[in-house]
């Protein structure tokens, strides 16, 4: 599994937000991406995942050329800011719904991985009616479904309690694996230490340096 | 499951009674409508309406310059602009007021081709008829109906069928509860002399 | 491509703005039935016990009087009253509501992010559009056929008499035959136009769904559109009626009457544009939560 960042630059409204990134991440890794407020960590995030383009350079997953071999990677999960899901169906409903586009996720596993989160698949409760934590656990269940081979967490502590804090926690570890590559953002400087393997350094859109902890 | 599967059974079932109900309804309505008695009047063949015996007896297409060629005494009717949108069409009747003698003519007697219909120019009437307004008009007596046929008011198609004197025309006297159509199915081609 | 269009559609018809828009229209058509039934089809039997009780003799005894059909009373047809106008008037609105801001709202709450790592962006973006279409086109044809099936139970499926002057549509119209003779298939028809045109009004709030920055602005943008036809550029040329879509979508063809291939070459032409301007305005486009 390895995804490579070759020249990439992204300018948005006449502002560098990405510049001149060259890095391969490679799995079996949790990556942790630290840096001030934007410094570039969420845009990444989402150039990996192919939701915005380059504006120049490219993002190679496994040799395949994204924008161009590819749309979006084959595989993979997102918890980008605040996630958002459909207010009137419940958590289990909008897994459901997510996990008929995806051919590999039936309804155990989406009970299973809703309880790995600490999240009630029973609960009748429309997504409109959560709390900011349980929306954050959604965000990570959605994330984490179906094991994806790579996984993008921004934040994924935000608001979630201290025992939800450890359950995640383990969750991540768990889930390290030489197919597949996780990269997280957190301002928590002990949570990352904690969660990742490999940190990297970010700031004014460019990786400063490359730290092994 | 078992529930939902009941509930799905009962909601079906009262769709399929409700349509049921909804279209034995509707054939109802639709067969208790007042329709009116129609009698389909060949020409030649007479039809009475209000006391009155009505017999086409002739029926005369105009290009709209050489009936005013023919009618010179209707000049005043005359527009220019009209020379390619119209033509004339004038109907003679023989009318016979039957056996009590106390029959009403109506000169409301509109022509029907496609789905248009032509009232008649009761001025033009009129003039054609001057009797009818004397009161020097007899039983049994020839009166000249004309009516204007409109290209604005046909496809081109329909108009082709117009000037090429394929079209069947009806005069409708009456509507409810007895409605005569007088069909106009013989109809020459009048030249100006 | 039947995954995402399963499940936009399933989302589209699910909507609350759906049943809203639905409930508004079959409130038009109960109130347009109930004013109907009250001054016209109970002033008309009145006439008609008042002439049958007249003789050949009485001066007001016409010997004329014509049995009120389905198509007079039906909302598209139906044109004493201010509800035919007040329908299709709203009728973009009808149409955005249950899901032409869908787009706008799932963009930039995040939403589509997640659909985006499941499913390539243009299967996405066409199966929007399609339910979108379909959700208005649905939104508008059920108040339609809902108000023909309630006419039909009280007024006969006949089609409009040429000789009682109350015909709305006229010899040289579109679907005259229909009008006249067969009423059920010319509500068929005009009810899958107005489908096809209340799909593409629906539509078009998708194509300036990044040119806003306000989803009010986004719903309100094809009842605008619908209303620089109808009152603007029919004033400034009302040669071109014929292809107003505005005009083309009402059955009682007020503007003229319609032709059909005018009205053929205004919806596929619509239809082009349309999707040409939701894939140009999409293409490429980032995915970045911005409110």
């Amino acid at each position: 599994m390895k995804i490579e960042l070759k020249n990439i630059s992204k300018v948005i409204k006449k502002n560098n937000v990405l510049e001149d990134i060259n890095y391969t991440f490679t799995g079996g890794c949790v990556y942790g991406l630290i840096g001030k407020n934007g410094c570039g960590k969420t845009m990444l995030m989402r150039l990996i995942a192919g939701l915005i383009y380059p504006t120049s350079g490219s993002v190679c997953i496994n040799d395949k050329i994204l924008g161009k071999d590819i749309s979006f990677p084959d595989s993979i999960g997102i918890l980008i800011e605040n996630p958002e899901f459909l207010n009137d169906y419940t958590g289990f409903e909008n897994l459901k719904l997510l996990a008929g586009l995806q051919k590999n996720v039936d309804e155990q596993e989406i009970k299973d991985t809703l309880t790995s989160v600490g999240l009630d698949y029973n609960d009748k409760r429309k997504f409109y009616k959560y709390s900011l934590g349980m929306r954050q656990r959604l965000g990570i269940a959605a994330a984490i479904m179906g094991k994806p081979e790579i996984i993008l967490m921004d934040e994924p502590i935000n608001a979630i309690d201290e025992d939800g804090v450890a359950i995640i926690r383990d969750l991540i570890r768990g889930l390290v694996d030489k197919n597949r590559i996780i990269i997280i953002a957190c301002h928590d400087k002990e949570e990352m230490d904690y969660l990742a393997d490999k940190k990297i350094l970010m700031s004014s859109g460019k990786i400063v340096k490359e730290m092994i902890v | 499951m078992k529930k939902t599967y009941y509930k799905k059974i009962i909601i079906l079932f009262l769709e399929i009674i409700a349509t049921i109900i909804i279209v034995f309804r509707i054939s109802y309505v639709t067969k208790n409508a007042h329709h009116p008695q129609v009698n389909i009047v060949s020409q030649g063949d007479g039809a009475v309406y209000k006391g009155v015996e009505y017999i086409i007896t002739d029926a005369v297409m105009w290009e709209y310059n050489d009936f005013y060629d023919e009618y010179k005494e209707l000049d005043e009717y005359y527009i220019d602009d009209y020379a390619d949108e119209c033509m004339m069409l004038v109907v003679e009747m023989e009318l016979t007021v039957k056996d009590d003698g106390s029959g009403t003519f109506d000169y409301y007697m509109p022509i029907q081709y496609y789905y248009q219909d032509n009232g008649v120019d009761p001025f033009m009437f009129a003039d054609m008829n001057p009797a009818l307004i004397d009161g020097g008009f007899c039983s049994g007596e020839h009166i000249f109906v004309p009516y204007e046929i409109y290209k604005v008011n046909a496809t081109e198609k329909q108009w082709n069928e117009i000037e090429d004197m394929k079209t069947t025309y009806k005069i409708v006297l009456g509507n409810y509860p007895e409605r005569n159509e007088l069909l106009i199915t013989d109809i020459r081609r009048g030249v100006a002399e | 491509m039947r995954q995402i269009l399963k499940l936009e559609i399933y989302k589209a018809l699910r909507t609350k703005t759906f049943f809203i828009s639905i409930g508004i229209g079959i409130i038009i058509s109960v109130l347009q039935t109930n004013w109907f039934y009250n001054n016209f089809f109970v002033e008309n039997y009145r006439l008609l016990e008042e002439y049958m009780n007249l003789t050949n003799d009485d001066p007001h005894y016409f010997n004329v009087w014509f049995e009120t059909g389905v198509l007079q009373g039906w909302l598209g047809c139906e044109y004493a009253s201010v509800y035919n106008e007040l329908f299709f008037l709203i009728m973009p609105l009808l149409a955005v509501l249950p899901y032409g801001g869908a787009l706008y709202m799932e963009w930039n709450k995040g939403y589509s992010a997640q659909i985006l790592i499941r499913c390539d962006r243009k299967k996405y973006f066409t199966a929007k559009m399609i339910a979108v279409f379909v959700s208005g086109g649905i939104a508008i044809s059920i108040p339609l056929i809902f108000n023909f099936i309630v006419s039909a139970c009280y007024l006969p499926m006949i089609g409009v008499d040429p000789l009682s002057m109350q015909a709305i549509v006229a010899n040289r119209d579109m679907w005259a035959v229909l009008y006249f003779d067969y009423p059920a298939l010319y509500v068929l028809a005009y009810t899958i136009l107005d489908f096809v045109f209340g799909g593409l009004m629906a539509c078009m709030a998708l194509v300036v769904t990044h040119f806003f920055d306000n989803v009010f602005a986004v719903m309100i943008f094809p009842l605008l559109v619908n209303c620089l036809l109808y009152y603007g550029l029919d004033t400034v040329d009302s040669a071109t009626r014929k292809y107003n879509m505005s005009f083309i979508v009402n059955p009682s063809q007020g503007g003229g009457g319609n032709e059909i291939l005018a009205v053929m070459t205004t919806v596929f032409m619509s239809i082009f544009i349309t999707i040409l301007l939701y894939f140009m305005a999409n293409r490429k486009r980032d995915v970045i939560k911005e409110r």
